[in-house]
Parts: structure tokens; C-alpha cells; sequence
């Protein structure tokens, strides 16, 4: 396991492993969304208290999923990134930031577009779950807009991996909140002491969803971080090789 | 199965997958696109450094 982690933080052996991976990650995880999406739209049972608006679970909880797991990630590289200096841990956290709000401006919507049958608003100021949700949003474009703004590149890995660092203080509360504080929103369904609490034929497509979503997800993942670390690396040999062949 | 337009909050249920769908989409044009200009704007650099060399 070390070997291979070794190995992945060679610039070029990442690049071809990616090139090599993403095939396979984007049509498995597309495949599990089209399977979750048909069995939860169509064939789960309607919601005994919300009936068929329950369904808009089937895109949120992935999308919400994704925007949190998204920042862990993004944490832990700029972690990695500050304190053993590897450079592939920057090309992930600029790979895995547009992406990372992409899912959370959908966590929004859909989270929103839930609340107004169920809750009667479409938002709700006070609800620490949704603020702490909107705030991560921030933290996104907020660290995409740090590094825009910082030409020199290891100043803005840096700079950027510290504002990252700092915003992960924010998934504790997010995950937390429903709990800690009075929310509109539900507490935990899946990852609930004694189990999930939710019946198996909604809970399958769900789970279909979460793991089809991350396998696309990993997948634009690796074709984002590909392009950066190929820009990064335009002087190496490998890449000039790779990029002009025989003309070399 | 639960008919398409009979479903109860179709409005809503089918907004959210819209918007779900439309994210999906936007992301992988996104990434792909990135992709290829990147490719593209480091191979017309390491040509012009190469050319640059030469003279």
C-alpha cells in the first residue's frame, strides 16, 4: 500500500495511472446513476410522511455526500501538501475545488427545492445546516479566487492549502449540526447508531447513488488533476516526450 | 412503478433531477474541455521553448 502511495506521487506514473483509470471509474459511476436514479424515481415506495418528495433524496444526499467528502479530501492533500511537500497533493486540491462547488451550489438547489413542499420556504436564514452548508460554498470560491489572485505559483499553493486548512473546521459542523443545534433539517438517516433508518428498497438505489456519484466524481477528479499536473510538469522530460512523441 | 406525471410533487422531484442532470453535464464538458485546452496550450509552450532553443 505505501509502494503503490510511493509510486502515485510520482508526477508521471499519476499520469498514467489516471490516464488508465478514468475509463473505467466514469461509466461504472455513470452506470450506478442511471441504476439508482430509475430504481429511486420509479420503483421505491413513496415516503409514508413525505410521499413521492422523498425522492429528491436520490440526487441530494449523493450531492451533499460529494460536497463534503470533496473538502475532506481537499484537506487532507493540502495536510500532506504543507507538511511532506508533495506535489501531486496541490494538483488534486485544484482539481477537486471546481468540482467540490459544483456539488455544493446542487446540494443547495436541491436542499432547497426539498424544503419548500416540506418546510414551506425555500430558505431559511437561522438553520445552522443550511448556513454552514452555504458557507462551505464560500470557502470554495473563496480558495479558487486565492489562487487566481497569487501569480507565483508556490506562494498560491501555499497561501491556499492554509485557507483550506482552516475551512475544514467547517465539516465537523456541517455534519454535526443537525444535532448540536435545533434544524429544520433531518438528522441523519444513513450513518445512524443501530443502523440506517430507512427501508431496504429506498435505501439500495440510495446506495447506489452515493457510490455511482463518487466513482464520477473520482473520475473528473483524476481528469482535472491530470491537466494540472501536466502544466506543472511541461518542463520535465517525461511530459515533452509524451506530449510531441517522435518529434522529440 | 409510479407513473411519470402522477407522481405527487412532480414539480419538485423533476426540477431536482434536472438540476442534478444539468450539473453532471456542465462538470464533465467542463473537465474534459480543461483537459484537452491544457494539453493543447503545454505542447504549443514546449514547441515554442524548443524553437526558441534552436535559434
Amino acid at each position: 500500500m505505501w509502494a503503490f502511495l510511493h509510486k502515485m506521487a510520482s508526477p508521471r506514473y499519476f499520469y498514467k495511472i489516471a490516464s488508465s483509470l478514468v475509463p473505467w471509474f466514469l461509466t461504472s459511476g455513470l452506470l450506478l446513476m442511471v441504476i439508482g436514479l430509475i430504481n429511486g424515481l420509479f420503483y421505491a415506495p413513496p415516503d409514508y410522511q413525505q410521499g413521492d418528495a422523498f425522492r429528491i433524496i436520490y440526487v441530494h444526499v449523493p450531492a451533499a455526500y460529494i460536497s463534503m467528502m470533496a473538502y475532506s479530501l481537499m484537506a487532507f492533500a493540502a495536510f500532506v501538501a504543507l507538511i511532506w511537500r508533495i506535489k501531486i497533493a496541490h494538483a488534486v486540491i485544484v482539481g477537486a475545488a471546481p468540482l467540490g462547488a459544483w456539488f455544493t451550489f446542487l446540494a443547495l438547489l436541491t436542499g432547497s427545492i426539498w424544503g419548500r413542499p416540506m418546510w414551506g420556504t425555500w430558505w431559511e436564514w437561522g438553520d445552522p445546516r443550511l448556513t454552514s452548508e452555504l458557507l462551505m460554498l464560500f470557502l470554495y470560491l473563496g480558495y479558487m479566487a486565492l489562487r487566481a489572485s497569487i501569480p507565483n505559483l508556490a506562494q498560491a499553493d501555499k497561501l491556499s492549502a492554509i485557507l483550506i486548512l482552516i475551512g475544514a473546521i467547517n465539516i465537523p459542523i456541517i455534519h454535526f449540526s443537525v444535532e448540536w443545534w435545533t434544524s429544520l433539517h433531518q438528522g441523519s438517516t444513513l450513518l445512524k447508531a443501530g443502523g440506517p433508518a430507512i427501508a431496504s428498497s429506498m435505501l439500495y438505489p440510495l446506495l447506489a447513488m452515493i457510490i455511482g456519484t463518487t466513482l464520477y466524481f473520482g473520475s473528473l477528479l483524476l481528469v482535472r488533476t491530470k491537466a494540472e499536473v501536466i502544466n506543472r510538469e511541461k518542463h520535465s522530460r517525461w511530459a515533452k516526450k509524451m506530449l510531441l512523441g517522435n518529434q522529440l | 412503478m409510479i407513473e411519470f406525471f402522477t407522481m405527487d410533487y412532480a414539480f419538485y422531484v423533476y426540477s431536482s433531477l434536472l438540476a442534478f442532470l444539468s450539473v453532471i453535464i456542465i462538470c464533465t464538458k467542463n473537465a474534459f474541455t480543461h483537459l484537452s485546452n491544457t494539453l493543447s496550450h503545454v505542447k504549443n509552450t514546449i514547441q515554442q521553448m524548443d524553437n526558441d532553443n534552436e535559434t
